[in-house]
């Protein structure tokens, strides 16, 4: 019993020195990640309602993932900017003009 | 999301289980080949060798020529607003675009399952006019519409452009223009190179399916967001330049970087629109630019079906607009041409369809290694732009016509390659080969000289 706890010790040792690795060597990778799912549907958002002209159902709809889940949006129709909570990042876009769309901030 | 064919290839929608299955997932998908590739740079690091560095003297490229296709004498353009005829005053047959019609704006599910083909908007020119068009799904003929990866080679012509016009040569090196490609030690790159996705920058173009370890993902929406050109030039060469092609939006952002410093910025603010958009009356065309104000040439041009058909006519008249030459002399021939480097790299059943041209894709082939045209039904001299999520623009000029259909396609049908989730009755989801075949239809008699050759299709049972 005592070797087979020895051998999972070793195991799960070797998968936590290899993940810390991963995480070691990627980090600038793995760290920012979390601020993609709402960087992407802020900038999609902004320009599906405010290049596009449609809906704020339709443009849901659009950005839609079933991947991760998003905390909130906010919509500022008059400013023309949207703002989206994912994965404990914040992040927003905006309406620039007519020829420049939208832009993430 | 974005680009490729954008994802019309490395595609498939983002998956819908559980979120513990998504950590899974990433975790696989994330680690096996971010291990790999660092036990690959740890021994080559060990073997203090790296296969980027030599670069051998290359040719100059010459713009010459004339497109491989029949350029037609005009007597009307279309800056104000295409002319418009029946299918019949065309020569086409009303009852096969019935058929055609049918087939794209059939619902096969509804919105939220993201299932069949989902069509926002359909455009067939003939000779000129415009003879049948239909919007669907909230979209209007008004519609400036998301075109991903359309605006590839949308972002050709406006570099064409500037080629015309002396800011640019075709074999500059990017250095000579971009002080930040030397930072990141691309400045050998050619334009040339960067219009046919043959850079060698290191890139991995992966969009959905990966997006912890793509490229493209970071440099859209993280971080490379803040200046998308200098993202790029920092991932450093892979291969030397103008030895491999690969799919990549990193390219033509990298262009988009070399544009703006070769045109300066008070220049580049507008160019776009005073070189190309206005002249040829895109009126609709939107180009979002990032946070340091360079253009997304990769991914964010908007317009309407009927401007983005302005594109295609542009190019079925070798880059010459009303009588003027807007493109250089044999930048269409270039854009038609494969990329060399395309022969010499290893093929994927994603890749296997690409058949580059620059910024554009060709019905090509490649009879060396047994790979057919990608569309069979239509002529070899077929050309496109295509965006990820079912957008393209398809050029038939021995047709003279254009297609342009815009859609937002999650589940294609499976003779898109590399796509596991995929529908198998090409009539009940976008698939090209059948949207071609259909077009083809509509041309009574059939069409002389279509890509379909023997061999069989790589893509079956994709």
């Amino acid at each position: 019993m005592r070797k087979v706890l020895k051998i999972v010790g070793a195991v799960i040792g070797c998968v936590v020195a290899a993940g810390a690795v991963f995480v070691l060597f990627n980090w600038s990778t793995l760290s920012t990640f979390p601020a993609m799912p709402s960087s992407y549907e802020a900038k999609e958002l902004c320009s599906c309602l405010f290049v596009e002209g449609r809906s704020q159902g339709d443009c849901e709809a659009f950005v839609r993932q079933d991947v991760v889940g998003i905390d909130g949006r906010d919509y500022d129709m008059e400013g023309k900017k949207v703002t989206v909570r994912a994965l404990w990042s914040e992040n927003s876009a905006h309406y620039v003009s007519r020829r420049y769309g939208c832009v993430l901030d | 999301m974005i680009a490729r064919k954008d994802p019309s290839r490395r595609r498939s929608s983002w998956p819908s289980p559980p979120r513990i299955t998504w950590l899974i997932r990433l975790i696989a998908s994330s680690a096996a080949p971010a291990l790999a590739l660092a036990t690959v740079a740890a021994l080559a690091g060990v073997a203090g060798c790296s296969s980027a560095t030599a670069t051998e003297p290359r040719d100059a490229i010459v713009l010459e020529g004339p497109p491989p296709f029949e350029v037609r004498r005009r007597t009307s353009w279309p800056t104000a607003g295409w002319p418009e005829a029946t299918p019949e005053e065309v020569g086409l047959d009303p009852a096969a675009i019935g058929r055609l019609e049918a087939y794209l704006f059939a619902r096969n599910g509804d919105d939220a399952d993201r299932r069949g083909q989902r069509t926002n908007g359909f455009v067939l020119i003939k000779d000129g006019k415009l003879v049948y068009e239909r919007y669907a799904r909230g979209y209007d003929a008004d519609t400036p519409t998301l075109t991903w990866s359309v605006s590839k080679s949308i972002a050709n012509t406006i570099v064409g452009r500037a080629v015309a016009e002396g800011f640019l040569d075709l074999n500059d090196a990017i250095g000579e223009h971009y002080p930040p490609a030397k930072d990141g030690g691309v400045d050998d790159v050619r334009v040339s190179d960067l219009l046919r996705m043959s850079s060698g920058v290191d890139w991995n173009e992966t969009y959905e399916t990966s997006p912890v370890f793509s490229s493209v993902m970071a440099m859209l929406y993280t971080r490379g967001r803040g200046d998308m050109a200098a993202f790029v030039a920092s991932h450093g060469l892979a291969h030397p330049p103008g030895t491999r092609w690969s799919y990549s939006s990193g390219d033509t952002n990298l262009l988009m970087g070399v544009l703006r410093a070769a045109l300066g910025d008070e220049r580049n603010a507008d160019y776009p629109w005073v070189a190309l958009f206005d002249r040829i009356g895109m009126s609709s065309a939107v180009l979002e630019r990032d946070a340091a104000g360079t253009f997304i040439g990769s991914s964010y041009v908007y317009a309407t079906p009927r401007d983005l058909a302005k594109w295609g006519f542009l190019m079925l008249n070798d880059g010459v607009w009303e009588g003027e030459r807007l493109l250089p002399a044999g930048w269409v021939k270039f854009s038609l041409t494969m990329a060399p480097a395309y022969f010499n790299t290893e093929l994927t059943p994603g890749t296997v369809d690409d058949n580059p041209g620059a910024q554009v894709y060709l019905n090509h082939g490649d009879p060396a290694r047994d790979v057919p045209p990608p569309w069979p039904a239509a002529p070899r001299d077929t050309f496109a732009a295509q965006g990820h999520w079912g957008k393209s623009i398809f050029v038939f000029p021995s047709l003279d016509m254009i297609a342009v259909r815009t859609g937002d396609d999650r589940v294609y049908a499976c003779d898109i390659p590399g796509n596991a989730k995929c529908e198998p009755d090409s009539t009940k989801a976008y698939s090209k080969i059948h949207l071609l075949e259909l077009i083809m239809a509509t041309v009574p008699g059939g069409v002389e000289g279509a890509g379909t050759t023997a061999k069989a299709d790589p893509k079956e049972g994709g």
